[in-house]
């Protein structure tokens, strides 16, 4: 038996639940390969250590107001029959063979409130960041400043018009995915802006 | 609950993240390069999971199906992120190329987490994988895009590194 | 693309003398062949070409007020360049003209100064402010930084990263993992097979003209730059169109054309992608107008 071959066996040889033909055979090739007995060993050994983890690991922070802003609706177009599906506030179209679902969204104020709070976090790092680019400003040569404060209105003109899109159309999920692309976009830009000065 | 939450429901998902958050976090923290991204990976994974609800179609059970589905959004992240790293230039299979394992400071003990984490990112992708999640080595090989036999010596080395941290 | 040949290097010449207007200076030095340079231009015009050789080679022409030249290195580690020239970037330019190891690892800092990359294989990265980044080549990494300045990439790069303000960008046949993130500037991509790029422009108007593998990705996301992409016939891809206010059009091959008015479309096109696979392209603008063409000159 060759070293792949007692290796793809070594699960379980080392569980006991080989054949005994095969199971001889990688005795008889363990006995001569000291390589091998060292991935039993192993084998072995993490085997043993594997009851010891952890299933489930709680994250920190609770992640759903990252979650909840970013579910856009979706048109479904379900092809289980009609009786799996449990009906709640649902308009149904019956068409063909399949059945066209339409949804409608329920505005829920404790996202919307999810979504001030991710929105005030986005703020207070633009704003953070902007005090580092302020900092490093001075030191930068005058056409350097020119034109990075010439894309950075283009940027805020931007986050401007989502953010009053958003104000007009409260909980519209696309509009609040813009409006965090544009937050991320103002903090990357006034990262590089504020590394400007510092060779690296 | 999934059924309503397939609806549009999102009270519904909600419960759904509550009672799969554990799960999938513990899989973003031990497959992802950075542990500082698994709060980023695990939100990705819900809300792909909330795009893709339609398409389950209770052929498996919802937890085998949410979790390959995280397996895949973080796979898929990773072989982003991982061209995106400027010091590690990728050719070709991705997983393959990777820095040997951090070596650890004598005299600190580990716990099974550390040193899952201290693995190189291909060995400790197919451990995760196949060990701890429990795909067979065709699987992975289909989710990383890595050969079988690659992923049948990235395990074995992932398992004699892990011994040797940890054995001490 | 014309490859830089084997013209001969003057090793040394230095021009000095009353009535000379520039200095030229001249250095070679050996280094490994994945050595890591660091070149250093703030001003004028800055050309690195890989050759065959384990040596540095510059030669430096500096006209009067525009620096100093410095530069030296051995194994794997070298740095040259202009200092001391005029910080507000218009001062006089001066020329470096650098020969490295195609392996090499090169890190280039300009400011006003054209960058100029050729015959590179191993990885580079370009910071800059307002000069031109042009680079023909297939380097394994590409990053360029820049603040307004104007990108032309040509070659198939492996992994590319283009950030810049105004600046307009053109990436021509790279095929694997691409980044493009402008304020403005307008961004052109073309290639026969893209793998993943992911575009984003504020309102620069973004072009895609490219196939698309099929397990690829092509992400585009603007505010109200407009975005147009033509893809061959043969692409088989889910689709995923989204806009707050702007417009939908689409004409493929095989999929009705979404009706005006409509903010967002989700639809697949071809057989992988009906089955749930094939390539994923999503573009989310908020005012931008969403235009998806089949290409007429794709396959």
């Amino acid at each position: 038996m060759t070293c792949d071959a007692v290796r793809d066996h070594l699960d379980r040889y080392q569980t006991g639940v080989l054949d005994p033909a095969d199971r001889d055979l990688v005795d008889i090739h363990l006995a001569g390969c000291a390589d091998c007995r060292a991935d039993l060993e192993s084998t072995r050994f993490v085997a043993g250590q594997l009851g010891s983890l952890r299933r489930e690991i709680a994250p920190s922070v609770d992640l759903w107001a990252g979650i909840a802003p970013r579910l856009t609706p979706q048109v479904r177009r379900l092809s289980v029959p009609i009786w799996r599906l449990a009906a709640a506030a649902v308009l149904l179209i019956a068409a063909s063979s399949a059945v066209t679902v339409a949804l409608i969204r329920r505005p829920r104020p404790e996202v919307t409130a999810g979504f001030a709070s991710t929105e005030a976090r986005y703020e207070q790092a633009a704003f953070e960041v902007a005090g580092l680019y302020q900092r490093a400003r001075d030191s930068l040569a005058p056409e350097t400043r020119l034109v990075l404060e010439r894309n950075l209105a283009v940027i805020e003109r931007a986050l401007g018009e989502a953010r009053a899109a958003l104000r007009t159309e409260p909980a519209n999920r696309a509009i609040e995915a813009m409006v965090v692309a544009a937050y991320q976009r103002k903090i990357a830009f006034l990262e590089r802006a504020a590394s400007l000065d510092r060779d690296s | 609950m999934v059924a309503a939450a397939a609806l549009g429901d999102e009270g519904a998902f909600e419960q759904i993240y509550r009672a799969h958050v554990g799960r999938v976090y513990a899989l973003a923290v031990r497959l992802a390069d950075n542990p500082s991204h698994a709060d980023q990976l695990t939100q990705d994974v819900f809300v792909r999971t909330w795009e893709r609800l339609s398409t389950f179609r209770g052929d498996s059970s919802f937890t085998t199906w949410l979790h390959r589905l995280a397996v895949n959004v973080i796979l898929t992240d990773r072989r982003s992120a991982w061209r995106r790293t400027r010091r590690i230039t990728p050719a070709g299979d991705l997983i393959d190329l990777e820095p040997e394992a951090k070596t650890v400071p004598p005299g600190l003990r580990l716990d099974l987490d550390q040193a899952i984490a201290g693995l190189p990112p291909g060995a400790r992708t197919v451990f995760v994988l196949h060990d701890v999640e429990g795909y067979e080595h065709a699987e992975i090989a289909g989710l990383t895009g890595i050969a079988v036999g690659t992923s049948k010596a990235q395990l074995f080395r992932a398992r004699r590194l892990l011994r040797e941290a940890l054995d001490r | 693309m014309p490859v830089i040949g084997l013209r001969s290097f003057l090793l040394v010449l230095i021009v000095a003398g009353p009535a000379a207007a520039q200095r030229k200076q001249a250095k070679t030095f050996s280094v490994a062949p994945d050595v890591a340079v660091r070149i250093h231009n703030l001003v004028g015009v800055t050309r690195v070409t890989g050759w065959d050789r384990d040596s540095i080679a510059v030669v430096a022409t500096i006209p009067p007020g525009g620096g100093s030249f410095f530069g030296g290195g051995a194994g794997r580690f070298a740095k040259l360049g202009i200092e001391g020239q005029d910080p507000s970037l218009t001062g006089p330019g001066s020329e470096l003209d650098v020969r490295v190891p195609r392996g090499a690892r090169v890190w280039i800092k300009g400011g006003s100064a054209t960058v100029e990359v050729a015959g590179l294989g191993g990885e580079v990265e370009v910071s800059s402010v307002t000069g031109l980044v042009q680079l023909e080549g297939s380097p394994r990494v590409l990053t360029v930084e820049s603040i307004d300045g104007d990108v032309t990439i040509i070659g198939a790069a492996t992994v590319v990263r283009v950030q810049t303000g105004a600046g307009v960008v053109k990436v021509t046949g790279a095929r694997g993992d691409i980044t493009v993130t402008t304020v403005q500037g307008p961004v052109t991509i073309e290639s026969d097979q893209l793998l993943s790029a992911r575009i984003e422009s504020v309102s620069g108007r973004v072009e895609v003209r490219a196939g698309i593998s099929l397990d690829g990705l092509l992400e585009v996301t603007t505010h109200d730059g407009d975005a147009l992409l033509l893809l061959p016939a043969s692409t088989d891809a889910r689709f995923d169109l989204s806009t707050v206010k702007g417009t939908i059009a689409t004409k493929l091959a095989g999929q009705p054309p979404v009706p005006a008015g409509e903010r967002s479309a989700r639809f697949a096109v071809g057989k992988k992608a009906g089955a749930g696979r094939g390539a994923e392209i999503t573009v989310r603008t908020f005012s931008g107008g969403i235009r998806i063409d089949s290409n007429p000159k794709g396959n």
